[in-house]
């Protein structure tokens, strides 16, 4: 029932409950005052009409006295109908003491009494007076009774005689007048309250308007802000707290604005900066590019000199060479290869960070076999032993994939074949948010205390003459997986073997 | 010198002096070294191939057999003298192979979108080298077929 009529109330201005609730409150009070007005009135009105119609019946009953004496209807004929004469009196009627009308006038059927005239009770009166009573009541009339007596001889000749009961008058007065003057009272009782009303209502409507007229411009105000608008601000007026409020909003707006001017400023510093540091990264990176290219194109040529020359002299002037010449021009030419191979390799590497990736659901199992497949002519089969595992696919740039899988399996090819029966494996699994790969072999493996070293530029643990390669294949394969957002490490022993470990992110999107 | 001009059947371009020795010498041991013109930068080579400048009593007609083109070369680069060379109705049916130390995927996608004949990027071991080098002739000068010039 209150939620009911809380939701009502929700559906209604503030202005509408007020002006809804003062209405009905001023109405209702203007109702009752005009009631409880006009029955105060009318008690006021019946009293005095009572008090009027007594004293008339008295004066007939003193007027009376010498027509009953006599038994003379003409001597009362007078009084009668001057008692007749008073507003409101309908009938009057003299009886005698034997209750015998002696005189009527006036047309009292009109009002019906209940109960006839009850003489008996009026002979009691002890002060043998003439006082009238209200003897009956009916809905549209009173009937007043009072005894008659003889009048007491004031002669000084005569005793004083008890007065005696000579008869009774009744006077009928009709409620007309009551009636009337009571709708009257009640009429005017009301037309005064409504009119205050409706001018108390005229007013509060103003003071209210007063009120809620700020508050809606102010809600009106409020809705623009939140719409975006800016320069916002509440007219400042109204009442004392509604000036305070418009004037809060006002404050808010302003602080509120200044906060998105320093937002929007720093987004605009931000900008600039991460355009700066774009502009300066896109240099460093033609630059690095130039550099490259410079070392792809101008390292090389020199060194093709410096081998074809020691090749020339090896060739057209052996005859002037002894054996240790020609060793020391060899040696010359081999390291001028390994130059030309380093070369390669960090131009490899350095491709390798800048290649864009391009993903794709790779089968990793069918990669691992197809790249063994390509490695294999330069292996003796018969003294090596592949294992591959079913691997998770995964999510990767196949080209960048292939490689990691050319540097781990060829290493393990290199390394094991020191082994009397070389041992390859490769396996995999997903574990937790990662799928994670393995290639172990049989090898010469490496001390634990190194495996930090191993995915290093150009970081060898083995001896050139017992290994080739210039130790750049781990540091690519950990760069590939590392751009793939991926991690590496190692496992090994000495003369036992080695095993490369490196995860991919599965989850979507996990890519850079 | 003149009687050499008349016909000319490589026309290498190469701006290192041990270079282009090492390149006459693995030709010359093809035997394909006699009719060859050795010019070191690319505005040279274009005025030997327009007939302009120095080489203007040449003929254009009388075009090299073959180009071999290095890419990183004084005053004119070598992707500027093949731009020029394949965007002239005159020139644009000599062969030109690109012989550089460059291995860049863009230089090699770059020559190829200009029309180039072929790509070679310089061995460093001489051996390699010089047999890349004397097959290449070999296959330009005997074993291709050009268009007969249009006289």
């Amino acid at each position: 029932m209150n939620k009911l009529f809380t939701a009502f109330l929700h559906q209604f201005t503030f202005q509408r409950q007020l002006r809804i609730t003062l209405a009905l409150g001023i109405f209702l009070l203007a109702l009752f005052s005009s009631v409880v007005g006009s029955w105060q009135g009318t008690e006021q009105v019946r009293s005095n009409l009572l008090e009027q119609g007594k004293r008339i019946t008295e004066n007939l009953a003193r007027q009376s006295a010498l027509a009953l004496i006599y038994a003379s209807s003409e001597n009362a004929a007078e009084a009668a109908n001057a008692t007749l004469e008073f507003p409101g009196v309908v009938s009057v009627e003299i009886h005698d003491a034997k209750q015998q009308v002696l005189l009527k006038r006036g047309n009292a059927d009109s009002a019906k009494f209940a109960s006839p005239v009850d003489f008996g009770s009026r002979t009691d009166n002890s002060s043998k007076q003439a006082v009238a009573v209200l003897d009956a009541e009916s809905a549209d009339a009173w009937r007043f009774a009072a005894p008659v007596y003889s009048q007491p001889a004031s002669s000084p000749f005569n005793d004083v005689a008890a007065p005696e009961l000579l008869g009774h008058v009744t006077v009928v007065v009709s409620k007309a007048a009551l009636t009337k003057l009571t709708t009257g009272i009640f009429v005017a009782n009301l037309t005064t309250s409504f009119s205050f009303a409706l001018l108390f209502l005229f007013l509060i409507r103003l003071l209210s308007n007063r009120m809620t007229k700020p508050l809606y411009q102010l809600s009106v105000n409020m809705g623009r802000a939140e719409a975006g608008e800016s320069q916002v601000r509440a007219v400042l007026s109204g009442p004392k707290d509604i000036y305070d409020m418009a004037h809060a909003f006002n404050s808010m707006m302003a602080v509120l604005e200044e906060r998105a001017a320093e937002i929007s400023q720093l987004n605009a510093e931000l900008e600039q900066r991460v355009a700066a540091r774009t502009a300066q990264l896109e240099a460093a990176n033609n630059e690095l590019e130039a550099f490259s290219y410079s070392v792809s194109h101008d390292l090389r040529t020199p060194l093709r000199a410096i081998d074809g020359f020691s090749h020339i002299l090896l060739d057209g002037y052996s005859d002037k060479l002894d054996d240790e010449g020609q060793r020391l021009l060899k040696v010359v030419r081999d390291n001028t290869l390994r130059m030309g191979q380093l070369i390669d390799d960090i131009l490899k590497f350095s491709r390798t960070g800048r290649l864009e990736i391009n993903y794709a659901e790779i089968d990793m199992e069918r990669m691992a076999r197809e790249v063994f497949a390509e490695l294999q002519p330069a292996v003796d089969s018969s003294k090596m032993q592949l294992t591959i595992e079913h691997l998770p696919p995964a999510r990767v740039d196949s080209a960048m994939m292939r490689q990691v899988f050319v540097n781990l399996l060829s290493n393990a090819i290199k390394f094991s074949r020191i082994s009397e029966t070389a041992r390859i494996e490769v396996g995999g699994s997903i574990e937790g948010d990662e799928a994670v790969y393995f290639v172990k072999d049989n090898g010469a493996g490496f001390d634990m205390q190194y495996a930090n070293k191993l995915f290093g530029v150009f970081q060898r643990l083995h001896g050139v003459t017992e290994f080739e390669g210039t130790g750049i294949g781990l540091a690519i394969v950990k760069r590939i997986v590392n751009r793939h957002g991926g991690r590496v490490w190692a496992e090994g022993k000495v003369n036992e073997g080695a095993t490369i470990y490196f995860a991919l992110p599965i989850e979507e999107g996990a890519h850079g | 010198m003149v009687e050499m001009m008349k016909e000319v059947e490589i026309l290498l371009v190469e701006d290192n002096p041990t270079d282009a020795e090492l390149c006459i010498r693995a030709l010359k041991k093809s035997n394909l070294a006699n009719k060859l013109v050795w010019v070191k930068d690319g505005a040279e080579a274009l005025d030997f191939i327009f007939a302009q400048g120095a080489y203007s009593e040449r003929q254009v007609a009388n075009g090299p057999k073959v180009i071999l083109l290095d890419l990183r070369l004084p005053k004119v680069d070598g992707m500027e003298v093949l731009r020029r060379l394949k965007s002239d109705e005159r020139t644009r049916t000599i062969p030109v192979v690109v012989l550089t130390s460059s291995k860049e995927d863009r230089d090699v996608a770059e020559s190829y979108m200009l029309g180039v004949n072929s790509f070679i990027s310089k061995p460093v071991e001489f051996d390699e080298f010089a047999r890349t080098v004397s097959e290449l002739g070999l296959y330009w000068l005997l074993v291709n077929r050009p268009p007969v010039p249009a006289k």
